[in-house]
């Protein structure tokens, strides 16, 4: 029999491999919808509820949910819940992709640095292990108390306190690739540093900071909303996730859901994200699609 | 083995000097500081903020400034709170002791409970028990710890009263071991889920890797009951991963207590920092990130130690 | 026969005794007609205010630990440096003795006239400068060492700047208390300070100052509470905070800063009449409401201050009792004359007819506060519901903004703070007002900040920027209004440039009668009420929810609070 007549699939693509992986992953693709569906919401907020999110009907307080008019209820200022969550939204996404995402770009810097030049690399690895030092959450709210409370604060104090996580990530594989002989190949062929940083480790960093951002979304989400239940985050009467949970916290016992409600939202958003980035690791990583 | 200890413990040091630097600086990002912390509407009589100015050496130059701070903090004078007029340091060492009874209920809710998770779900994996758990421990790992304090407050100490809902101890103090106990229950539980989850992930994978290996597979070829291949010759294999995982939500455990301090009103180093903010008083709030900050790498740095001398082989790593 | 008449007023106002059977019951005690008809007044008037009793169950005795669960942690333990309502109510009041001191556990109200305590008379000359204090002999501070006239000058000299005068300060002088102090010793102006005898203190003043008596009771305002010169001589001013020693009815044990403090009963008070009934008071600080809701429900404390107003329905219904009173306090705003916007007299009246005060006290605060009408507290004497200020009216409100040329609104910023002491809940009633504006196109951006850099911003005066900010004050004495309105205060932080509230006040504090100095105030009350630089929002009643154990409890009418004749019933 010739070798011509056995029928051979075409192998297929790494990145069709990676899709495959993650749409076999049921929860990945559910948590994906999930995030698309709130990211939607919203977007298209003002458009499903008729109610303001910041000025509430003075005849309407703490209305308990499931009443006409009201499906989650109400807050002491007679502000619809459903409207607060769904313009809390606009608010808890940025929040917590914004500084993933410039923790990303400064991490990439610093760890290319750290990772490539062996002396430099000394000194931002020994500065970023004083960072590592402090407690995540206490640097954050420090910083945030220094500058003071708003959205501007909290992206900021969580980019400076992650970047050093990143930066660890990639600092560690360019320093693995620093003596692998294809960059001493490329050294002797005369390319600068520049030219092998950018052109050979960087693609090499750039799947594990993905993936590391992206494993840690939903954490972020729920570091966010900290900010806020601290009275750190977005001024009153922003529809802050977090300041909802503080400013419930003493109505508890006659109105529990005004604490209660928002925390769903964190968990399902966080939770979505979380079989999001799990789904893409496994994606990403060849050597995880095994299944246990 | 104790060169690699010495050499370890040697490299906290310019960590921790780092530490000073960056916590003495929070001082001083911000405007005003300590003299309007202690001054509030007065601070806008010139007389009045020169002269507290001079009290608190703040008119020296900022080196200066930094290496008296971290003389005095060296011998352990940190300074006179401006919120309550003590001491700092008669603050913060009880309150580091609340914060370390905290921690170490809540290491042992997560190390207990996360075996016992593991090792069940490892033991009836792809059961309903399993998936339920799993979902479980992840709900838990994904939900804000304060908004999971919330609800076990108005569960336990509000709705069914078994519990009391806030504190460390009865308000008129005394009631002993048992009572701080008592108070213990919730709090440390909240504090302890996430690291119960990780846990009980880790313990999971390990324990079902370790379940398909030949020397287990041998063990239930001669007949062996099931609670000896899972206690006798899994569990060795379970356990460097588990002591390893522990490690390192030790310093996680400690260094992330504030919300559960805050929500719960337990009055640790946590509480302190984030009254501390909410007050201005500088003076404490850069104390107690130093000193936990310290204890934080102290922590990791034995629960390193430890994990290589139960596991000698991670040492080449 | 006090007592008697406490009970009988008690059940009057309760509801369990008429007004015939109470002014018959009250004759039968020996009290005169005109005295009877005015505490009928009183009590009709407080009645009708407030829907929560203003005492708990009242009966005779004496014994037990009151344990009180304070909003905020008390400040430093020394009467000239000390701050904060808290502070005073915790420690200071119960330890020191003021020299000038109001009753405030008077069922019945008013705080004027001023009770004798450690100072028995006091003679005003016909020239309204100098004022002579007999002090009650026989008196000692807890340490052994006499209160006398020597010892009231040396608590004066601790926060009197004489450097003013070209006089050389004495050790004890403190910068920071004389700073804290300055708002009243500026004004009272203060030349001489003698002593003629060990019973008698002599205060000489540059001029006639109407307030001068009753702003002395007035915490942070040249408060009067007299510590022992000694415990200064022997462990410096630091330690005047430390071992706290005064003459009052309770002694210092020990405390546990930012947690607890106890206090004990006084054996050797000087005034065995009104020597305290309990044994012991321990004082916590829960700062967190719901904290201090728990530890009232679980038996854990007797008392506790500024409870969330959702809860207390609960509390009522689960047997503890809510109590509330008039008081001197005032919510209020300030606008920055500033601002372009504000200019007008009719967009600053707009915005103030466009809050809805009334729905704020009755919904969000629910009824834990009164709508206010006088930029002066309920308690003071020239406290007037006539002085003029408008209506909520968000018809007219927008009226007026078109007239003045702002139909479309204009975007303002609103300083607020997170909390404090007597702010009430200050973000939800920021958030209110703002979505009031909101309705008439006043656009108010919010901007909170904690409470201590707060109090520094708010000192400063307000930024060009800010358009709003709010405060809480307000007292018994009628010395009050200087503070927000007069041009050259430093409270002025809204920068109203009007002089003639301070022609006002002027005349009003060198005013010999005092009706003529209330009338004055009054005026400048009614024209506040038309140029609207402060805008009174609500009196807080200042709601406090108690054991059902608790006896002989009294609200306060006034910011702090006296202890003396609570006790515990096992």
């Amino acid at each position: 029999m010739s070798a011509a007549a056995l029928p051979v699939a075409a192998p297929r693509s790494a990145r069709r491999q990676a899709f495959d992986a993650f749409a076999r992953d049921r929860m990945a693709v559910l948590g994906l919808v999930v995030l698309i569906l709130a990211m939607l919401a919203a977007v298209l907020a003002p458009a499903l509820t008729p109610y303001n999110p910041t000025v509430g009907d003075q005849n309407a307080i703490m209305v308990p949910p499931f009443s006409p008019g009201h499906l989650l209820g109400t807050d002491d200022q007679g502000r619809d819940i459903l409207a607060r969550i769904l313009f809390g939204a606009r608010l808890a996404f940025p929040e917590a992709t914004i500084p993933v995402l410039a923790a990303a770009l400064a991490g990439l810097g610093l760890g290319l640095v750290g990772g490539f030049r062996r002396s430099a690399g000394e000194v931002v690895m020994r500065a970023l292990d004083v960072l590592f030092a402090i407690p995540m959450v206490l640097l954050a709210i420090a910083i945030a108390a220094a500058l003071g409370s708003g959205l501007p604060t909290v992206v900021l104090s969580m980019a400076i306190v992650i970047t050093p996580y990143i930066a660890r990530v990639v600092a560690t594989t360019t320093a693995q690739l620093r003596s692998a002989p294809f960059i001493e190949a490329a050294r002797c062929a005369g390319f600068s540093d520049w030219r092998i940083v950018r052109r050979e480790i960087l693609p090499h960093t750039i799947p594990a900071v993905v993936v590391y951002g992206t494993t840690n979304m939903g954490a972020m989400v729920v570091f966010a909303a900290g900010f806020g239940f601290l009275g750190l985050g977005a001024q009153p009467p922003a529809p802050d996730w977090g300041a909802m949970i503080a400013d419930g916290m003493r109505s508890l016992a006659s109105a529990p859901w005004l604490s209660t409600v928002p925390g769903i939202a964190i968990v399902v958003i966080s939770l979505a994200f979380n079989y999001v980035g799990d789904g893409l690791r496994v994606a990403l990583d060849p050597r995880l699609r095994t299944r246990l | 083995m104790l060169s690699y200890a010495a050499k370890r413990a040697a490299a906290i040091v310019p960590t921790l000097i780092g530490v000073s630097l960056v916590t003495f600086a929070l001082l001083h990002i911000v405007p005003g500081g300590p003299v309007v912390a202690i001054l509030g509407m007065a601070a806008s009589d010139p007389k009045a903020v020169a002269a507290v100015t001079r009290e608190l050496g703040l008119n020296r130059s900022l080196p200066e400034q930094y290496w008296i701070w971290l003389r005095h903090a060296l011998s352990g004078n940190f300074g006179t709170s401006t919120e309550f007029h003590v001491s700092v340091s008669t603050l913060l060492f009880p309150k580091l002791a609340h914060t370390l009874v905290l921690t170490a209920g809540s290491l042992v809710y997560a190390v207990v409970l996360g075996l016992v998770i593991g090792i069940a779900t490892a033991l009836y994996h792809r059961s309903l028990f399993d998936r339920l758990a799993m979902l479980l421990t992840l709900i838990g790992a994904s939900a804000p710890v304060f908004w999971i304090g919330l609800l076990l407050i108005y569960l336990f100490a509000i709705r069914l009263q078994w519990l009391p809902a806030l504190g460390m101890t009865s308000l008129l103090g005394g009631g002993g071991v048992l009572t701080v106990l008592k108070h213990l229950i919730l709090p440390a539980f909240a504090n302890s889920i996430i690291s119960l989850a990780v846990i009980a992930r880790i313990v999971r994978s390990s324990m079902l890797e370790a379940l398909v290996q030949p020397y287990v597979l041998a063990a239930r070829a001669r007949g062996l009951p099931r609670w000896r291949q899972v206690i006798v010759h899994s569990f060795r294999n379970v356990l460097p991963d588990a002591i390893t995982i522990t490690g390192l939500q030790v310093g996680f455990l400690f260094g992330g207590a504030l919300f559960v301090e805050v929500v719960f009103g337990w009055p640790g180093l946590g509480y302190l920092i984030y009254s501390s903010i909410e007050a201005r008083d500088y003076v404490t709030m850069q104390a107690a990130v130093l000193i936990v900050s310290a204890v934080f790498v102290v922590v990791n740095l034995a629960a390193d130690l430890a994990r290589i001398a139960l596991d000698p082989r991670e040492v080449g790593a | 026969m006090e007592r008697r008449i406490d009970g009988a007023l008690t059940d009057l106002m309760a509801g369990r005794l008429t007004r015939r059977a109470f002014a018959e019951r009250a004759a039968s005690l020996g009290l005169a007609l005109p005295v009877i008809g005015a505490l009928l007044r009183g009590a009709a008037a407080e009645a009708a205010e407030s829907g929560f009793p203003v005492t708990g169950p009242m009966e005779e005795g004496s014994g037990g630990t009151i344990v009180v669960g304070q909003e905020s942690n008390w400040d430093v333990l020394d009467p000239c440096l000390g701050t904060g309502a808290v502070t005073w109510r915790t420690c200071l009041y119960q330890i020191y003795e003021s020299l000038v001191a109001r009753e405030m556990d008077n069922p019945v109200g008013l705080t004027d006239p001023v009770v004798p305590g450690i100072t028995q008379s006091i003679d005003r000359s016909a020239d309204g400068k100098t004022y002579t204090f007999h002090l009650q002999p026989g008196i000692s501070f807890t340490d052994g060492t006499a209160f006398d006239a020597a010892a009231v000058i040396w608590n004066v000299e601790r926060q009197w700047d004489q450097s003013k005068l070209g006089r050389k300060n004495p050790p004890q002088f403190d910068t920071t208390a004389a700073a804290v102090r300055s708002w009243f010793w500026n004004p009272a102006q203060l030349v001489n300070l003698v002593a003629p005898d060990p019973h008698t203190v002599v205060f000489e003043l540059a001029a006639p100052f109407a307030p001068f008596v009753s702003g002395m009771p007035e915490s942070g305002l040249g408060t009067m509470g007299m510590s022992s010169p000694a415990v200064w001589k022997k462990y410096g001013t630091p330690g005047i905070a430390a071992h706290p020693v005064g003459t009052g009815p309770f002694l210092f044990e020990s405390q546990t800063p930012g947690d607890q403090l106890t206090i004990v009963k006084n054996p050797k008070y000087w005034n065995p009449t009104r020597a305290a009934k309990a044994d012991k008071i321990i004082f916590k600080a829960l700062t967190d409401p719901a904290t201090r809701v728990a530890a009232l429900r679980g038996g854990e404390v007797h008392v506790i201050f500024a409870p969330p107003v959702q809860e207390l329905a609960g509390l009522q219904r689960e047997g503890f009792i809510v109590t509330a009173r008039v008081n001197p306090h005032l919510w209020y705003l300030q606008v920055n004359a500033e601002e372009p916007y504000w200019k007008d007299r009719r967009v600053r009246q707009a915005f103030f007819m466009s809050i809805n005060r009334a729905g704020m006290a009755r919904n969000l605060l629910k009824e834990t506060a009164l709508s206010a009408v006088s930029v002066n507290g309920r308690t003071c004497p020239s406290w007037t519901d006539q002085a003029g200020y408008p209506e909520y009216n968000p018809t007219l409100a927008k009226k007026l903004l078109a007239e003045a040329g702002f139909e479309k609104g204009f975007d303002t910023v609103f300083q607020i703070p997170t909390g404090g002491s007597g702010e009430m809940e200050p973000v939800q009633m920021a958030e209110w007002i703002a979505a009031d504006a909101a309705r008439v196109g006043i656009r108010i951006k919010l901007q909170t900040m904690e409470w201590i850099s707060y109090l520094h911003a708010w000192a400063a005066g307000m930024k060009p920027g800010i358009g709003i900010n709010q405060q809480s004050w307000g007292m018994t004495s009628i010395y009050w209004p200087n503070l927000p309105l007069r041009t050259t205060s430093v409270l002025n932080v809204g920068h109203q440039p009007d002089k003639r509230f301070d022609q006002l006040l002027d005349a009003a504090n060198s005013a010999l009668d005092e009706k003529v100095a209330i009338a004055k105030y009054r005026a400048v009350d009614a024209l506040n009420a038309q140029e609207m630089w402060v805008l009174p929002i609500v009196n807080d009643l200042a709601p406090v929810a108690i054991s059902p154990k608790l006896r002989n409890f009294v609200h306060s009418s006034d910011w702090w609070w006296d202890f003396k004749k609570v006790w515990v019933k096992a």
